[in-house]
């Protein structure tokens, strides 16, 4: 069995037998990082540096007989987790050169537990998108076929442990970030309850919906580093814990939230999956959520609305880079104008408008009030059923460019994931078939969404589904 | 949306843009704003809690700590000297 084809708890029995050392683990997804980046686009910039210092203490971790179940373990982080010292620019001209100041809370925590961080994954810029097309530094391949699109805004984080340049990775998820690009390349992408994973360090997008995620090949993984990077922290004021029965009985499906807008063979793929779903025992309820139709409308006015205020602060003042103008308000022009890229100054411009005078109460007032029903009525249905099931993307990946100029094409496209993160709610995709196209098997997702707190629900049933 | 109305947005949003991106932009936000127009069906009649569920205010106590390493947030600055971020000057 090769390393990349180990789980964390097979790979950390190696390392603490001595079976292997930390630097040849490391190594062999450096190895397929040199052979496959490339062509594929994964990282951003390999911290050689930094991954040599971290096999040192791992290894003597080891020897000391200090080591947990995650040291010595590969995890690509995405470039918009900070670790103190390290180069981080959110995939964005505007922050070119800038290195962190402090280490963000799961950073912290995956460095007292010994494992191995590799920055910087490929990312769209400020993790707004669906494809890393908006990167500035190059779109991230998918490993299943490379004329397509790894998904986004995640893309890195999914396309490196999908192609083995990482045991784990890190991404985060305010829309789909996590669970699209895993779907998108045949791994499993979980996006936790809001609050339960700190927000200290993730450099902000949309601040009431963003959540960091673990991207990982199994299950078992998934839940491992699920509960490494949780908990309380002082430094999130939306930091919440919980806990709640992992039993599942009864899942419900939304069936009228099915009907159009989805390809016929990734609909295939979800049938056989509930019908795979039936047949190791849980009930499928057909459920109502009619506020679902308004999810999408909610989440692309209130997260440019939150985008436009967290943007504010990359003003060529405090961060990055600076072009120069005339005076000091032209260097704010210059900079934001210049440095920001395409979907960033749409999102910045789109929360601008439904913010201001006279469209506030129309847009941003209502969305709040559709938001609310969404979630009340997420809790009325979780109160019959244990967990919900639908498709991730309505689509299998993107070919490259296919969405160029087509914004609203492509906002549609997060259809089936931006509910969980109005919501709040966590929600898990793990691999679940493969639909064909141009003689390639892309792979297509199963997504499960379980009431808040319902993590364990989401392993349990994935653990049952997944085929190892 | 017309060029002008773009032209606006970026001004209140700090944004240089060139003529070519106005146009564009300007297509594009209206198919994106018919889209989300769809909220306006949305009535009132539910409380707005502007919260997750179960989510409260985490506070913590109000206390100064001293941080050790301004220099190293400074030096992240574009244009610095002396401890201070440095800008253009702002008053005539």
């Amino acid at each position: 069995m090769s390393i990349q084809d180990c789980t964390i708890q097979e790979l950390s029995t190696k390392l603490i037998s001595k079976e292997l050392s930390v630097k040849q683990v490391v190594e062999a997804y450096l190895s397929v990082i040199q052979e496959k980046n490339p062509e594929l686009n994964v990282f951003i910039e390999i911290h050689e540096d930094f991954i040599n210092d971290q096999i040192v203490n791992a290894q003597s971790r080891i020897d000391a007989g200090t080591a947990t179940v995650l040291t010595g373990i590969p995890i690509a982080i995405k470039d918009n987790i900070l670790i103190q010292g390290q180069k981080i620019t959110a995939a964005s001209k505007i922050l070119e050169g800038y290195t962190a100041t402090y280490d963000a809370t799961v950073i912290s925590k995956l460095k007292s537990e010994g494992a191995i961080l590799i920055p910087r994954a490929n990312m769209d810029e400020f993790a707004m998108g669906a494809s890393t097309e908006y990167s500035a530094y190059g779109v991230t391949h998918n490993p299943h076929d490379t004329h397509r699109v790894a998904g986004g805004s995640s893309g890195g984080s999914a396309a490196a442990v999908a192609s083995g340049m990482a045991h784990l990775a890190l991404g985060s998820d305010t829309g789909g970030s996590v669970r699209q690009p895993a779907s998108f390349c045949g791994v499993v992408g979980l996006k936790p309850t809001y609050g339960s994973v700190s927000r200290n360090g993730l450099i902000a997008m949309a601040s009431s919906f963003d959540v960091i995620g673990p991207i990982t090949k199994t299950v078992q993984d998934s839940k491992i580093l699920f509960d490494a990077i949780k908990g309380i922290d002082p430094l999130d004021q939306t930091s919440v814990a919980g806990e709640i029965s992992s039993e599942v009985k009864r899942i419900g499906v939304p069936y009228h939230f099915l009907k159009s807008g989805i390809d016929q063979d990734v609909l295939t793929v979800f049938n056989e999956n509930i019908e795979r779903l039936k047949n190791l025992g849980y009930q499928i309820v057909d459920v109502s959520l009619p506020s679902f139709e308004y999810a999408l409308s909610v989440y692309y006015i209130l997260v440019p609305a939150e985008v436009s205020s967290n943007m504010a602060r990359f003003d060529g003042v405090k961060f990055g880079q600076k072009v120069d103008g005339k005076n000091m308000t032209e260097d704010y022009f210059m900079t934001r104008g210049t440095l920001l890229g395409t979907e960033v100054k749409r999102r910045i411009m789109l929360g601008t408008y439904v913010l201001s005078a006279g469209y506030a109460d129309e847009y941003y007032r209502n969305a709040w009030t559709a938001r609310t029903m969404i979630k009340n009525e997420l809790k009325s249905v979780f109160e019959t059923v244990d967990m919900i099931a639908m498709p991730v993307s309505p689509t299998p990946a993107s070919k490259i460019g296919e969405m160029a100029g087509d914004p609203l094409k492509m906002y549609l496209a997060d259809i089936f994931t931006v509910s969980a993160n109005v919501a709040g709610v966590p929600a898990i995709s793990i691999p679940a078939g493969s639909v064909t196209r141009d003689q390639k098997n892309l792979p297509v997702g199963l997504q499960l969404l379980a009431p808040w707190h319902g993590e364990e629900r989401l392993f349990n049933v994935g653990q049952n589904f997944e085929i190892l | 949306m017309k060029k002008e109305d773009i032209q606006h947005l970026a001004n209140l949003s700090r944004l240089h843009l060139e003529e070519s991106e106005m146009q564009e932009y300007a297509e594009q936000f209206d198919e994106i704003v018919a889209y989300v127009d769809k909220i306006k069906e949305v009535s009132g009649g539910v409380d707005h809690d502007i919260q997750s569920y179960e989510i409260k205010n985490m506070l913590r106590d109000d206390v100064v700590k001293s941080y050790q390493n301004p220099e190293m947030i400074i030096a992240e600055a574009p244009s610095h000297q002396d401890n201070f971020v440095k800008v253009k000057k702002i008053l005539n």
